[in-house]
């Protein structure tokens, strides 16, 4: 897809900072733009602010300091709850821990609970839900409730919860975190299909086989909790030193080199 | 191959003698555990509400009003032979939902004598009237009434609960107009204390898995503040975290719900046939005392 980089980007954050409880820095001037229709992927190690980023991005949490302006408009009013409801329309963010997403009775009312809080019709909640729980393959769950389900059927529902508010911009959180690999396969096909149907995608992770398969860009975030580097999938993934200045690799863990990676054309 | 330095030191460390008798679980982990195993019934039961009963089939709404009516009924009337008419009802109906005899039962009467009786005790000795051996005819008369009253509230609830899914339970308070937050609160709640005994039987594995030998009461008490602490920690970021979650949602304060339920022919003639039943059982109470 065609990325036009002329336009006013969708994220856009200078000298970003975020400080918890006022003492402890999580981001440390961070400056990023992300533009309409590009698959990012947020690399770096534990603890690193990757999920910080995210929420900041989703316009739940605001900078400490610093200037950050999402779809236009200043990230202070998103997070304060002005421009709140009109936000989440256009973006929509998957937690890492799913049991935070599924707090309803059962799996409809879950995925109901976004397209519900638009205030659309009944008949296009339900087709909405429907066709957001086919996307993930758990229409049979749709009764469930949600300490029933296994932790990937969890994670299947979580996503289907966002996916029904039909997002433009879509933010993963680890998304193929403690996965099998059979659904961790199914939401990497997903995510890719979502890329290539123009949406805006932003997945954190520290997965590298998956980085090329989901993104065109890839910005890494290092442990010193500001960008270390931000490119291609290619550029980024061949860069040894780099991977192991940001703990992605160990020396003694990876044959990095040796690791045939699948680089999307 | 040779032991390192630390690996001597650790090998020559004096073996912990272990206790001589087992350790007893503490009260505090057997009510965590009672709680978990309580509520995992609870969830168990819905095995029944999926079954293919007369009950399962009425519209929840329905046999919300169906079960207040009853209920009402049996707390107005003062007559045993009304009681024995809803309790006998309410029988029929478990019967005709699948519901296991014995387990529904056994469900409401092991507890009922026990709670509803301490209650009534003093009315056995102090109510003035006839005297049979040391109790008062009419204590005796009242205790019984309110014993069956009470055993019969709780069956209706126990049956409803049964039969119904948690879910469409609260659906059916909020098409009854009950306020949403409410349903909200109570929809999470249920959700949530699943979450919140799981990382308390988590916190109580670990402990349990690390503590060699006996600790004393003291430690065990110290132990038990630090966890209610850590617990309650927890309890809280994940609240934050949840509502974090809504609002990426698109929640705005306001709860809405989604139900698609339709009353059909059916539903109707079972309201109907239950509210002419507590009608009947209202009557027959001010005729037959």
């Amino acid at each position: 897809m065609y990325i036009n980089k002329d336009l006013e980007p969708v994220f856009h954050l200078r000298d970003v900072r975020y400080l918890y409880n006022g003492r402890q820095e999580a981001l440390s001037g961070i400056d990023l733009d992300i533009h309409r229709g590009e698959q990012v992927v947020l690399l770096g190690a534990n603890g690193s602010g990757k999920s910080t980023l995210l929420k900041m991005l989703d316009g739940i949490v605001a900078p400490s300091r610093g200037t950050m302006r999402v779809l236009g408009q200043d990230v202070a009013a998103v997070a304060a709850g002005e421009e709140s409801f009109k936000f989440h329309r256009e973006v929509g963010l998957v937690f890492q821990d799913p049991d935070i997403q599924l707090f309803s009775a059962t799996v409809f009312d879950d995925v109901a609970f976004g397209p519900l809080q638009l205030g659309l019709s009944k008949d296009e909640v339900r087709s909405r839900c429907e066709q957001a729980m086919e996307q993930m393959e758990i229409n049979h769950l749709a009764k469930r409730a949600p300490f029933e389900l296994s932790g990937g059927e969890k994670k299947r529902a979580a996503i289907a919860s966002v996916l029904s508010l039909q997002p433009d911009i879509i933010l993963l959180d680890e998304p193929t975190a403690s996965l099998d690999p059979r659904t961790k396969w199914v939401l990497v096909n997903l995510i890719t299909r979502l890329g290539q149907s123009g949406k805006t995608i932003i997945t954190t992770t520290h997965e590298l086989e998956i980085v090329p398969i989901i993104s065109n860009r890839v910005v890494v975030i290092g442990e010193e909790r500001r960008i270390l580097a931000d490119g291609t999938p290619e550029q980024i993934l061949g860069d040894r030193d780099l991977l192991i200045k940001a703990n992605l690799i160990h020396p003694q863990l990876h044959e990095f080199g040796a690791i045939n990676y699948s680089v999307k054309s | 191959m040779t032991a390192t330095t630390e690996e001597r030191s650790v090998l020559s460390h004096p073996v912990v003698k272990a206790p001589a008798k087992k350790e007893k679980p503490s009260w505090l982990e057997k009510t965590v555990a009672g709680i978990a195993e309580s509520i995992q019934r609870a969830v168990f039961t819905e095995e029944h509400a999926r079954k293919d009963g007369w009950l399962q089939k009425v519209d929840p709404r329905a046999k919300l009003i169906m079960f207040l009516a009853l209920v009402l009924a049996s707390s107005i009337t003062g007559s045993i032979l009304a009681l024995a008419l809803l309790y006998t009802v309410t029988l029929v109906a478990a019967r005709a939902s699948q519901v296991p005899f014995d387990f529904f039962v056994k469900r409401v009467w092991v507890g009922i004598p026990l709670f509803a009786g301490i209650v009534v005790i003093p009315s056995l000795f102090f109510i003035p009237g006839d005297r049979f051996l040391v109790f008062s005819i009419p204590g005796l008369i009242s205790a019984v009434i309110f014993v069956a009253r009470v055993g019969v509230s709780v069956s209706l609830a126990v049956l409803l609960v049964l039969v119904t899914p948690w879910a469409d339970v609260l659906k059916s308070l909020q098409a009854l107009k009950a306020p949403s937050i409410f349903i909200l609160l109570l929809s999470m709640t249920y959700r949530y204390i699943f979450l919140f005994l799981r990382s308390a039987t988590g916190l109580f594995e670990a402990r349990k898995s690390r503590t060699v030998g006996r600790t004393s009461g003291g430690e065990q008490r110290g132990w038990i503040t630090a966890s209610m602490g850590g617990l309650m920690h927890r309890s809280f970021k994940m609240s934050n975290e949840v509502y974090t979650a809504m609002l990426a949602r698109g929640f705005s304060g306001q709860v809405r719900s989604y139900n698609s339920y339709r009353m059909k022919g059916g539903d109707w003639l079972a309201l109907a046939v239950t509210v002419i039943i507590a009608a009947v059982a209202l009557t027959l109470g001010q005729l037959v005392k």
